[in-house]
């Protein structure tokens, strides 16, 4: 698991919040941002060529704000957002809150994917934010 | 160019441990000058122990890993010839029964039958279904870390060491409060003689002191409580303390608070299972630095914190993390120090950096490598190639010397090792051997004159080095020990390797690409050991904590530092003795010792000054610099991604590329200047 951008040691304090302790995601699958961590990027296993393969995740520790803009992988021809309606473009992140990218909520879909992602396989994904800029995590096939 | 030579194909270790360990024959080395004549059981054998071979940080999808967990041990012990086997995990929980096995040519136990249409991935409610879950979340069909720990993967694994006759037992990777993660065993219980035992003492520190852990059962009526005695957080910490996880509304699981509980975790087994529990610190650079509000990496202080608080139980850290075949090596610029380095972490890579300054101190505090293994990235599991992780025992290799008396290895016994600080970490089987020791010589004598002849101790040396034993002498140290001596005495400091003949694991022989960047061409599946450094600091005493300015503080500042730490020789071709068989000798004498100090060795395949990868001197640079070097071989992998010239060099290429091995250190402490504390003997 690649680990990508600096974290600054004189981040605000003011605005870092403390993780509830109810809150359960997978631990293990991480990766630090400047401003947020990201929780285990996933996907159902799909068969080659297959469109509207959703990925989701989890944005925790969270201290500052930020947006997530777009996506890529190199397994897919293209990856878009689903958002409820009315929703404007892109993931929005907020100082404190967690978010979910569920099958319920906001979440990515692949398209045109040029391989064939099998179970407890993993794979790259760049994900382009508003500040944070580009990072590099890798999304693992199956949910745990 | 050196001539490569071969290496064994599966690491495996003699056994005077009464284990099914098959004995490795030295080849080669009698009749040369400076040899060690005989028949190294004719010695005085007073147990000088055994290097063994093993791994603690690993993963099956009980947590967040992707095979089951006899795959993983059949893999770990059998594939990949491990001496012993810690299965980790991360604490919290999961759906996942991780003791269903793949398909039926896996090896499993009768009561853990392969069951067709089921596997690893198989939820616990389909399998053994929601109403064997306890504690908090049995409708969720999620299984707390305390449960499976306890009573689904312990007798598992009782059962597999049984039949494997090894010792395979189960740790944790506890996510820390305050922290990212780290290794966690506690051995009470596990594996007694007779079988029947339990992994109790485990299971219940997950459920106190894991970040993840979220249930409020008490070990799903157990009555467990956290109290540590006499702490004065007990009254917040333990879950009896009325609001459960609530933490009388302090939030101990992040930042500062975290870190406090954290440490109350270590006194809770220094309370109870002092001598039988380990506490070791993983990938300690790659959340980046302490976090005080949230929960990211660990500062130097905090080294010092857990080693004050049971130096029995924290005694090192994950000098080499694992992940060695993902994009860079595993670390992204957000680690400290910007990435791994050949393979290690900043602390550890640092030459006068934070693993220095706690040596500095004369503290007990000691490296490991681990594989961490999840998966293989975009591979199957039993694929050659990976862009993720190797298995236990297939690239990263700690040894640690464990004396069992001539009785059978036990999880006591290489807790007890580890604790010594008798060890050393290898990528890639780089070398198998190893003796480095100290001792105590007359000012008047010499080494080996033209050849012939030989320093102090060096035959005994030698032997203990063929045959991966320890080396036990009153006027000598070895790693993890002090030699107490008068000033103005003079030291010999001896280093024999084996660079071992035959193929390593990599899958992939083709010429390695770092290194014809300066004209050589050597094999990925045959690394050459190209020099070995010695390095040395002085030791000026432990830091009182309320010394603020030189017990905390980010790399690179004082607190941070050893500025003593040099690189004191190197030996490479030039000027070690050569021997066959692939081992080295090398020697290096300390004259008039003045100051308490201690000396640890490194050694590499690459030379100083190959570019992308080490510097001037010899250090190795941060390994996203490796994607700079093409591979440019009609045989290089297609998963690395292609460049103008060819690939670009990256996952399980580059680290079957850049290989390296560490020892701990050897302390001397002399008479009337600092003492070294934090090492007994």
């Amino acid at each position: 698991v690649k680990y990508p951008t600096l974290r600054s040691s004189s981040l605000p304090l003011a605005l870092a919040m403390a993780v509830c302790a109810g809150f359960a995601p997978t631990w293990g699958h991480e990766y630090y941002a400047n401003h947020f961590q990201i929780i285990h990027p996933w996907s159902q296993p799909a068969p080659a060529r297959a469109s509207g393969v959703a990925i989701f995740m989890e944005f925790t520790q969270v201290e500052s704000a930020d947006r997530l803009l777009g996506a890529s992988t190199s397994v897919a021809g293209r990856v878009e957002f689903v958002q409820p309606a009315g929703h404007e473009q892109g993931i929005v992140l907020e100082p404190g809150r967690e978010v979910s990218l569920g099958p319920t909520s906001a979440h990515l879909v692949m398209h045109d994917l040029n391989t064939q992602l099998h179970y407890g396989r993993q794979y790259p994904l760049t994900l382009l934010f508003e500040k944070a800029g580009t990072v590099e995590v890798e999304f693992i096939v199956g949910e745990h | 160019v050196k001539q490569p030579v071969r290496k064994p194909a599966l690491n495996t270790v003699a056994g005077a441990i009464g284990l099914i360990l098959a004995a490795v024959a030295a080849p080669g080395i009698a009749g040369q000058p400076g040899d060690d004549h005989g028949n190294s059981h004719d010695r005085d054998r007073h147990d000088s122990g055994n290097y063994v071979v093993g791994d603690f940080h690993n993963h099956t999808t009980c947590s967040d890993g992707q095979i089951s967990v006899q795959k993983l041990v059949n893999k770990s012990v059998d594939t990949y010839g491990l001496d012993w086997f810690i299965m980790a995990g991360h604490g919290g929980g999961g759906t996942r029964n991780c003791t269903l096995v793949e398909d039926e040519t896996i090896f499993t136990p009768p009561e853990f039958p392969f069951v067709p249409g089921q596997g690893p991935a198989t939820t616990w409610n389909n399998s053994i279904g929601n109403a064997a879950i306890k504690g908090d979340r049995q409708a969720d069909g999620f299984m707390f870390r305390w449960q499976s720990i306890q009573e689904i993967q312990y007798p598992l694994l009782e059962k597999l060491a049984l039949v494997k006759s090894k010792p395979i037992f189960i740790g944790l990777e506890q996510v820390v409060p305050g922290h990212e993660h780290n290794d966690v065993a506690i051995v009470k219980g596990q594996l007694p003689r007779h079988g029947g035992g339990n992994a109790t003492a485990m299971a219940q520190y997950e459920y106190c002191f894991d970040r993840a852990a979220a249930d409020t059962s008490r070990g799903g009526g157990q009555g467990w409580d956290c109290a540590v005695p006499g702490s004065a957080l007990n009254a917040d910490l333990q879950p009896s303390s009325g609001a459960l996880r609530n933490f009388n509304g302090k939030n101990y699981n992040s930042g500062q608070l975290g870190h406090l509980k954290t440490v109350e975790g270590i006194k809770w087994m220094a309370a109870s299972y002092a001598k039988s529990s380990f506490f070791i610190p993983a990938h300690v650079e790659r959340a980046g630095a302490f976090n005080p509000n949230g929960n990211n990496g660990y500062n130097v202080e905090h080294f010092r914190d857990f080693n004050n608080a049971a130096p029995h139980i924290a005694f090192g850290f994950e000098g080499g993390p694992g992940h060695q075949a993902a994009g860079n090596r595993s670390y992204g610029s957000g680690s400290v120090g910007g990435g791994t380095y050949g393979g290690a972490g900043f602390y550890t890579a640092q030459v006068g950096g934070v693993w220095d300054a706690l040596l500095g101190e004369g503290r007990n505090w000691f490296i490991f490598n681990n594989s961490d293994y999840h998966n293989r990235g975009s591979f199957g599991p039993d694929d050659t190639g990976s862009t993720n992780d190797q298995y236990p025992g297939e690239f990263n290799k700690s040894y640690v010397l464990t004396r069992t008396g001539g009785r059978s290895l036990t999880p006591q016994a290489i807790v007890d090792g580890m604790r010594t600080g008798n060890s050393y970490y290898v990528n890639g089987d780089l070398i198998d051997r190893m003796s480095f020791v100290v001792c105590k010589i007359d000012g008047r004598e010499r080494g080996p004159v033209k050849g012939w002849g030989s320093w102090p101790h060096e035959h005994e040396i030698a032997l203990a080095a063929k045959d991966g034993e320890g080396f036990f002498d009153s006027d000598c140290a070895q790693q993890g020990e002090k030699l107490v001596v008068r000033k103005g005495e003079d030291l010999l400091v001896s280093v024999i390797v084996r660079d071992p003949t035959g193929d390593n694991l990599s899958p992939y022989s083709f010429a390695n690409p770092s290194l014809l960047q300066v004209g050589i061409n050597q094999p990925l599946n045959r690394p050459v050991l190209d020099h070995v450094d010695l390095i040395g600091g002085k030791v000026s005493g432990y830091i009182d904590p309320a010394d603020t300015a030189r017990y905390a503080g980010l790399i690179n500042t004082p607190a941070a530092t050893n500025p003593s730490t040099a690189v004191m020789a190197t030996f490479n071709e030039t000027n070690w003795r050569d021997l066959p068989g692939g081992w080295k000798r090398m020697f290096f004498r300390i004259r008039d010792v003045e100051d308490s100090q201690y000396v640890r060795v490194r050694g590499t395949n690459i030379p100083a000054g190959v570019p992308n990868e080490t510097d001037s001197q010899g250090n190795p640079l941060v390994d996203s610099l490796a994607n700079n070097v093409v591979c440019s071989d009609a045989a290089c992998p297609t998963h690395l991604p292609a460049v103008t010239g060819g690939r670009r060099l990256d996952f399980d290429v580059e680290a079957w590329t850049d290989v390296w091995f560490y020892s701990n250190p050897i302390y001397v402490e002399v008479k009337g200047s600092t003492l070294v504390a934090g090492i007994k003997r």
